[in-house]
């Protein structure tokens, strides 16, 4: 197939899909820019607002990512840390939200690639990660009610599947389906071009419909 | 001819110009093994988005918060191990929690991420970054013992335990290092490791 490389910016625009924090109901308070500059300011204050208000999302980005509760709190952790001290460059060329995320991303990445968490032989039936949707690695004493999902067949399934992809192809996959990002957002997330995202996102997308084909074909 | 992976991946998310989808819709359906990916991936995606959470709240999402600000007030004012002295979290930052009954409340000690992710150097000796607990009746308290070279952790309004059960030191992490921990007799713990941990109880070996 062809591959053309596409420039950072494409005409073509998708209808904003992604749910934007700002706008919904349970947001409230400051925008992200007014806080940005309170921070940037030096107001911690500001900064735990803005931790409340996409602790949420980064968290959930990074345990879809590497599977771990505890681990994943380390991460995002690391993230907003990292995210306070380049604040002073942030030069708002693109949302906060944006410019956070691109951080957890890259600290996840990081940490995955120092993990060797590659997949081995992509397409090898027998290497798989025991999924338990209900482990814990710590203990939650409260019930959250992010939690209380159906813990199906189906789950399991897509999620081991996506365990299968190495972790460029899963960030793809996760930011388009599970987050809702754009293309562009994509690119800007991971730093590569939306050609490179549409790659990653077309081999990732072929690799679960092969792992999956089956769960579908039997409904 | 074939779409390119570009035209394949916005026809599938149906983002196409109506000209460009049917042009490619077309080439699609030369395809014999490409015909039902557009039906496929609309049920995949919707399953994907049902059953995977983009959003999910940590655990003790308020101590989150305050080892976060701990940690970001240690960035800015940085001083010698040696000269810390006891530090205890302001009452606002706990929680009612249902104690466990006839045991010691879980308490979640987070401790520095000590050569595990970032760039701090290895520190001599442990180090706390914050302590947490979620029953409101039980404080923590830690202080640095220079002459250990451990930080030593109080617990203050724990259950006596009885006889039967030892504390329990658990990473909260499968990939976290072991801990190694004692209680004396006044409740005085010390921990060497790195790690979070849970502190529980276990009934104790015969």
């Amino acid at each position: 197939m062809n591959n053309p490389s596409s420039p950072a910016s494409d005409s073509r625009e998708e209808p904003s899909t992604a749910v934007d924090p700002k706008t919904s109901a349970e947001v409230e308070g400051p925008a992200d820019d007014e806080l940005v500059v309170r921070c940037q300011q030096g107001d911690t204050s500001a900064y735990d607002t803005l931790v409340t208000r996409y602790r949420g999302r980064v968290y959930g980005m990074i345990y879809n990512m590497v599977k771990s509760e505890a681990d994943a709190w380390d991460l995002a952790q690391e993230a907003f840390i990292k995210a306070w001290k380049a604040l002073p460059k942030f030069e708002a060329r693109s949302s906060f939200y944006t410019w956070l995320y691109r951080i957890a991303h890259n600290v996840t990445y990081d940490w995955m690639r120092k993990r060797k968490l590659q997949a081995e032989g992509e397409f090898d039936e027998t290497v798989q990660r025991n999924i338990d949707p209900r482990a814990r690695t710590v203990p939650s004493g409260v019930a959250r009610p992010d939690d209380k999902l159906a813990h199906t067949e189906l789950r399991v399934r897509i999620e081991e599947a996506i365990e299968k992809l190495s972790p460029d192809h899963k960030a793809v996959i996760l930011l388009k389906e599970v987050d809702g990002h754009q293309y562009n957002e994509i690119a800007e997330i991971t730093g590569v071009s939306i050609g490179t995202v549409m790659s990653r996102l077309f081999y990732a997308r072929k690799k679960l419909q092969s792992l999956l084909k089956d769960v579908y074909e039997s409904q | 001819m074939k779409a390119s992976e570009d035209q394949w991946n916005r026809w599938i998310d149906g983002v196409l110009p109506a000209d460009e989808a049917a042009a490619v819709a077309a080439m699609v359906a030369e395809d014999p093994e490409s015909q039902d990916d557009q039906a496929f991936f609309a049920r995949l995606s919707g399953d994907m988005k049902a059953t995977i959470p983009a959003e999910r709240t940590p655990p003790f999402a308020d101590f989150f918060n305050s080892q976060l600000q701990k940690r970001l007030w240690d960035l800015e004012h940085p001083e010698p191990l040696e000269k810390r002295g006891g530090w205890k979290l302001p009452s606002w930052l706990r929680l009612s929690w249902a104690v466990p009954l006839g045991a010691a409340a879980a308490i979640v000690i987070g401790l520095s991420q000590i050569g595990l992710i970032g760039d701090r150097a290895v520190a001599q000796g442990s180090q706390i970054v914050s302590t947490y607990a979620p029953d409101a009746s039980v404080s923590v308290e830690t202080t640095f013992n220079a002459d250990a070279n451990a930080m030593v952790i109080r617990l203050t309004g724990v259950t006596p335990l009885p006889k039967d059960l030892i504390l329990s030191f658990e990473p909260a992490s499968k990939e976290s290092s072991s801990v190694a921990g004692e209680v004396d007799e006044d409740g005085l713990v010390t921990l060497e490791g790195t790690s979070s941990l849970e502190v529980g109880t276990l009934p104790r070996a015969n």
